[in-house]
């Protein structure tokens, strides 16, 4: 389709402009993170809220500057595919650089899959056992992201990570469903 | 307190491991469940010689979500300065391995001013890119440099209120500092301070006394 191959260069081009660092303060500065959450919690499902709470508030900020350096002469998103389309090509690929894989779309066209193979967060790191028995998703923080980024966006979506590589299996997967439309609240002034 | 080695064989898929009374136990590693790959072992995945980029605005973002996390937890201004030190401390331990990996001619630093101008030059090109600002040795005290700094990078998008100092954010590079100190056998204590002319930020080293003696025996 060739919507996806001009986002995909929308992407690529987007990345090319922006200011980048080495990916591996990220990781680590990541790694620590996570290291500290499990210290200050240790329960696995709270440490998987709280990076998903922390994702979302990332994600309310980020949408303003994915909107800024992205050019949108893409388009706007007329339909929800185009938004899962412009996740996984260009919004991915400006802040994480690499690009993802729009998968899995239901019937109703309101819940599909991002794949992708490679994540910087993901790089050097090895679960414990317990740790995997537990349940814990090690990059619930983009989950949050992408919840906060389209929540800006009057999308109500839920995500959850399904598959990933630090347990087991051989990509990153994460099904986001849309629950509804957010109807823009106008105050009425006095 | 059990240690536990392990070591990765190609050959066979399992994992050795051995505790302090040196008695050996193994244990095949099976997929965890039929459909996926079996686990590759972290030891042996390749490292890449030319690491990955990211955007800066990513670990921005990463970063003020942190500070924000800690400032909902934490009453003290203090507090937060030990934790993003902290948080940097085991950065730094990390990233002093995979800098020395990486390097053409690793050699261990023995002396004080090699190690501080590894750190200003090496690590702050693979962090920052680019050399911190300067490199001093105070003449008040023996033991203690100073880095400068005139644009920390974590900072950049980080706006102050007026009753804060403004300088927590940058305890996380003071870390990372003491992180590589650290893991290299110099202990020592990482401060920040605004420098004479406000303009840059210092970072004082203090090595532990440990330190300056060994330097004395090398003289």
């Amino acid at each position: 389709m060739s919507n996806i191959a001009k986002l995909q260069k929308v992407g690529d081009s987007t990345f090319g402009r922006i200011e980048k660092i080495n990916s591996e303060l990220l990781t680590m500065t990541y790694g620590s993170l996570v290291t500290q959450l499990l210290r200050d919690f240790e329960d696995t499902d709270a440490v998987n809220k709280q990076l998903e709470k922390m994702g979302h508030k990332i994600g309310v900020r980020l949408i303003e500057e994915y909107m800024a350096k992205s050019n949108p002469s893409a388009g706007s998103c007329k339909e929800f595919k185009d938004t899962a389309e412009a996740i996984a090509k260009v919004g991915f690929k400006m802040f994480l650089g690499f690009n993802a894989q729009v998968t899995s779309w239901n019937q109703e066209q309101t819940q599909f899959s991002l794949v992708f193979q490679e994540n910087p967060l993901n790089d050097f790191v090895e679960l414990p056992e317990r740790l995997k028995t537990e349940g814990l998703f090690y990059s619930n923080l983009l989950c949050g992201v992408i919840r906060g980024a389209l929540e800006m966006v009057q999308m109500r979506v839920e995500c959850i990570f399904v598959k990933c590589p630090l347990r087991g299996d051989d990509v990153s997967e994460i099904k986001v469903t849309l629950i509804d439309y957010l109807k823009e609240i106008v105050l009425e002034d006095e | 307190m059990r240690a536990q080695f392990r070591v990765s064989n190609k050959l066979l898929p399992s994992i050795t491991t051995l505790d302090a009374n040196n008695n050996t136990t193994s244990s095949i590693v099976a997929p965890s469940s039929p459909g996926k790959q079996p686990l590759v072992d972290i030891l042996d995945v390749p490292i890449k010689t030319k690491p990955k980029e990211v955007s800066m605005s990513a670990f921005s973002f990463l970063f003020s979500g942190i500070v924000q996390y800690y400032q909902e937890r934490l009453t003290h201004g203090a507090d937060l300065e030990q934790k993003l030190s902290d948080l940097g401390y085991s950065v730094g331990f990390r990233i002093n391995e995979i800098i020395l990996y990486r390097e053409k001619n690793p050699q261990r630093k023995n002396r004080v001013i090699p190690m501080l101008q590894f750190i200003s030059n090496t690590v702050w090109t693979m962090l920052f890119g680019k050399n911190a600002s300067s490199l001093e040795q105070s003449t008040d005290s023996i033991n203690r440099y100073m880095i400068y700094e005139n644009q920390p990078i974590e900072c950049g998008f980080i706006s102050i209120p007026k009753n804060l100092s403004g300088l927590q954010c940058s305890y996380f590079t003071a870390g990372i500092i003491k992180g590589i100190l650290t893991a290299s056998e110099f202990p020592a204590d990482v401060k920040v301070f605004p420098s004479q002319n406000k303009e840059s930020t210092v970072f004082i080293v203090d090595f532990d006394y440990d330190v300056i003696d060994r330097e004395e025996l090398w003289k």
